[in-house]
């Protein structure tokens, strides 16, 4: 049984259900954000953290959940942001170029234990990765999630314009990766 | 044509893309999410113990010097302990241990003499007291002895012994003797005529 947003935030209001709508909103969200930060670091161990991370955030900061936006877009930009951040960390710590990163992120696509895609579909996965991060989140929350152009807007604070060009981009790049790999 | 009708024209302009069928290629471990769900609500709880203001703080940006506290704390050491520090004479904690048994063992002889010495100086002097008492003891035990034998001897065999040997050399003496005698007066010029007539007759 799906349970709607506005039950959830209302009993998060009243202390006495709060600890029942959260168990409520994972239930509902906890797969999809997974999946959102997974796609975009690619490795299971640092997809869990962040995961942890976001809902710890969700917690701390939705009392004060202004419901001017969807809780899902709100909940996606919190993720979005801790992978974007983590990203850019790991570029920092390890100090390594953009290369070096895609290639330390593609070797995720080599362990069987954590990727059960065939030929085609790790060739997608290592084209995504030449992508910048933005045209990567733009594609996977449209092709993977199907999510509307205004709800990307949402999560990302862009417009819906400049979405659509992005994405046409990014499916013009994985296109021409998928044909010159072969 | 609506915005979304727009979104699926990159069908045609990407053909392979479109042909491949969308699914989730990646894996997560077995039971992942039935137990994800809990591992959430365990660190929300963590989480908010530490922000709680009753628990445990550190001070501002504590974790972030720490590490260099610990370094610097370590080179301290190294300098105290290096060549820069103080010096001992080569093996000398090697040869401590002896040097250490030899001063004890020096100390205890050193002891041992005292206390001999002592021992004698006390012992002679216990000797000392010792025979001063002796001598003491027996000097009293004769005078008691003398006063007791004379106390048996009859009168008359001590004024018969008087008669036959005492001189005119003794009169003085035997006037003093009879001062502590009852039998008489200790004052001469107080005598009786009949004590001056015993006495006139027993001096020769």
């Amino acid at each position: 049984m799906i349970v709607e947003d506005s039950l959830i935030l209302q009993k998060f209001e009243d202390e006495k259900t709060r600890n029942e709508s959260f168990s409520l909103l994972l239930e509902k969200y906890q797969q999809k954000v997974y999946w959102h930060i997974r796609r975009m670091v690619l490795n299971h161990d640092d997809a869990d953290d962040l995961v942890q991370d976001v809902f710890v955030k969700v917690w701390k900061n939705l009392i004060n959940f202004r419901q001017d936006s969807q809780l899902y877009t709100w909940i996606y930009r919190i993720a979005t942001n801790e992978c974007i951040t983590f990203l850019k960390k790991k570029k920092q710590k390890n100090n390594v170029s953009l290369d070096d990163l895609t290639e330390e992120l593609s070797q995720n696509l080599n362990e069987e234990n954590y990727f059960s895609g065939d030929a085609i579909q790790k060739k997608l996965q290592e084209a995504l990765l030449t992508l910048p991060e933005k045209q990567k989140l733009v594609f996977n929350m449209k092709y993977f999630d199907d999510l509307k152009f205004q709800e990307i807007s949402d999560i990302l604070g862009t417009s819906v314009g400049a979405l659509k060009a992005s994405y046409h981009l990014a499916v013009k790049k994985i296109e021409h990766h998928l044909l010159s790999h072969d | 044509m609506n915005t979304e009708d727009i979104n699926m024209d990159w069908e045609k302009d990407a053909p392979l893309l479109a042909s491949i069928i969308k699914a989730n290629p990646f894996k997560v471990p077995a039971n992942y999410f039935e137990d994800l769900g809990e591992k959430i609500q365990s660190e929300v709880f963590l989480d908010n113990l530490n922000s709680n203001t009753d628990g445990f703080k550190t001070p501002i940006a504590y974790f972030d010097n720490l590490g260099e506290q610990i370094i610097n704390q370590i080179k301290l050491q190294e300098i105290i302990v290096g060549d820069l520090g103080f010096a001992t004479p080569q093996n000398y904690f090697e040869n401590a241990k002896q040097q250490t048994l030899k001063s004890i063992q020096i100390k205890k002889k050193g002891i041992a003499r005292i206390i001999n010495l002592s021992l004698v100086r006390y012992a002679a002097a216990a000797c000392i007291l010792m025979i001063t008492s002796f001598g003491i003891y027996i000097n009293i035990n004769q005078s008691k002895n003398l006063s007791h034998q004379l106390s048996e001897i009859p009168d008359e065999e001590i004024e018969s012994y008087l008669q036959q040997h005492v001189d005119n050399g003794d009169v003085p003496i035997i006037i003093d003797n009879l001062s502590d005698n009852s039998a008489f007066s200790s004052d001469n010029s107080k005598l009786t005529e009949e004590e001056l007539i015993k006495l006139l007759d027993t001096t020769p």
